[in-house]
């Protein structure tokens, strides 16, 4: 009884770590953009979240920033306001997406924006709920990973047992 | 060599033009983490360099920030080759014997990373953004180069104040730890006395488990892969029993070596200007909500587990999953005699603590995927 117990943990286990491993894969995949200069085809990669700036893997001379539209994702040129795409504010509050970037803050919901070198404390509600997801993520994949292990110990733990008894009947 | 005056003068005026006045503050700072690591034995190996290296780089015109800066670049920066090194040493210097005999502490392990999310949840409210959020959090793995590898993958602007708090809470553990396991536990639950039972554990189990163990963690947080894949190769060469010349060089020379480099390269981050900062002040307070909440999360899921099973565990070991080790175990250890002088717990709290070092690795590789993926 307790051995079958112990294999439905197991494979349930491995199904769980099979789902953590998929949803990770599928958050971690970004689509890959292409260097708009003709004929380089270098890939571009980010440099900052904040800056919204990449730049081409084969030229790092070739710098542009993604339009802040999602839904383009047009590449622009890195002092352009607006998408000459969509015509997508490219100052708007990344977050509220209303107000403008006054400086380092949002107009509309006084989130900061752009490093000035100063933090601004303040209580950010907005932001817990993205970190809350994470914790409950994180510690459901931290016990998933580590009841793998502890199975896997256990199972091993068991095997080795039988082998050695098994020798010690034979001997 | 001609010794010009002017340039004396020049670096003295340095000093009081705007802004100067920090360097001076910071050589103070350099200076006090030099008294705690000599007068108060804190982690002398690594706050000794930092000390000595906040005060180099803080000189006017220093002609070292670019060599540590350099240092910096490729020790750090580039690849986190330091504390990945640094991982193989500490690997070969864990037996995980206490563990493989009881798999079920690791759960402890696991419960005791909860503060490092809870302090992600903490800095995103108080305004810091994600990724300086969790690279602030994971001060709670209680853990030096696992703290800086999130933070340095993370790009975070705060490297130098989390790996100060980092290792200044591992220092503090003794003071840390105690309060709050006693705030959390009546005196009968901490002379609940355990059995332990010592079994012998198959050399053929000691060396598949690092093997496994990178392997699981490798399908679920590639990006991390390098961090438990140094630690548990480090210890697959103490296991091996073939190995034990590369086993001592890794504990003892290699080691050294690194965090000689590790401590002293961290200092270029500590330049007046990107350590004097409000923000320092609120990281090392955050540091402290994070491993008071470790703490707590494993004390709790022990009494949680009390409530299921016969034979009672004493709720303090859970307090031991945080990954300073040994010196969290030894902290329950003592806590169990002051209640009881023939309650001895070292064997369980040392099983928990490492399984708690190799959680908060997983901890680090997870909180680094799911951060990344918003990014």
């Amino acid at each position: 009884m307790k051995k079958r117990i112990l294999s439905i943990v197991v494979l349930a286990l491995i199904v769980l770590s099979a789902f953590a491993l998929s949803a990770c894969g599928k958050n971690g995949e970004k689509e890959k953009i292409y260097c708009p200069v003709e004929n380089c085809g270098g890939e571009l990669l980010d440099t900052s979240a904040e800056s919204n700036a990449v730049y081409c893997d084969k030229n790092p001379l070739h710098m542009y920033k993604i339009c802040a539209n999602e839904e383009c994702g047009d590449t622009i040129g890195l002092g352009d306001a607006y998408c000459p795409d969509c015509g997508a504010s490219q100052v708007a509050c990344p977050e509220c997406g209303d107000g403008e970037i006054d400086g380092v803050y949002c107009t509309s919901c006084g989130r900061q924006v752009q490093k000035d070198g100063k933090m601004k404390f303040k209580l950010d509600f907005g932001a817990l709920g993205e970190s809350a997801m994470i914790l409950c993520k994180g510690m459901l994949g931290i016990f998933i990973v580590t009841g793998v292990i502890i199975a896997f110990i256990l199972v091993l733990n068991t095997v080795v047992e039988k082998i050695r008894q098994s020798k010690e009947n034979k001997k | 060599m001609n010794f010009d005056l002017s340039v004396l003068w020049e670096n003295i005026a340095e000093l009081f033009r705007d802004g100067g006045w920090k360097m001076p503050v910071m050589w103070i700072i350099g200076g006090v983490l030099i008294f705690l690591a000599i007068k108060k034995e804190m982690e002398p190996t690594l706050l000794l360099p930092m000390g000595f290296g906040a005060i180099l780089v803080n000189l006017p015109n220093s002609g070292a920030r670019e060599v540590i800066d350099h240092l910096f670049e490729i020790g750090i920066n580039s690849h986190e080759l330091f504390p990945l090194i640094l991982f193989i040493g500490i690997g070969a210097m864990i037996d995980f014997e206490p563990l493989l005999t009881n798999p079920k502490l690791m759960l402890f392990g696991a419960a005791a990373q909860f503060g490092i999310f809870f302090t992600l949840c903490a800095a995103s409210l108080i305004g810091f953004d994600i990724k300086d959020a969790a690279s602030i959090a994971i001060i709670g793995a209680a853990d030096g180069p696992t703290s800086i590898f999130v933070a340095n993958m993370l790009n975070s602007n705060y490297t130098a104040a989390i790996m100060v708090a980092a290792y200044s809470y591992m220092a503090l553990v003794p003071v840390v730890q105690p309060p709050i396991i006693k705030l959390c536990t009546t005196k009968k639950e901490r002379m609940i006395r355990m059995d332990y039972k010592g079994r012998k554990v198959s050399k053929l189990t000691k060396i598949l488990f690092p093997i496994v163990v990178t392997v699981i963690v490798g399908l679920v947080a590639p990006d991390a892969v390098a961090l438990i894949g140094f630690l548990m190769f480090g210890n697959l060469i103490r296991e091996c029993g073939v190995l034990n010349s590369l086993s001592e060089t890794a504990q003892k020379v290699l080691a050294n070596l690194i965090t000689i480099f590790l401590g002293i390269t961290i200092a270029s981050r500590m330049t007046a200007n990107e350590f004097l900062k409000w923000e320092t002040i609120v990281i090392i307070a955050l540091g402290l909500v994070a491993f008071t909440f470790d703490t707590f999360a494993g004390i709790m899921l022990a009494k949680f587990m009390n409530l299921f099973t016969k034979k009672k565990i004493n709720p303090m070991i859970g307090a031991a999953g945080i990954s300073v080790f040994p010196m969290s175990a030894r902290v329950v250890h003592k806590l169990g005699l002051e209640a009881d002088n023939q309650n001895f717990l070292l064997m369980h709290s040392i099983g928990v603590n490492v399984s708690g070092q190799v959680a908060s690795v997983i901890a680090g590789g997870l909180l680094l995927a799911f951060v990344q993926a918003v990014l």
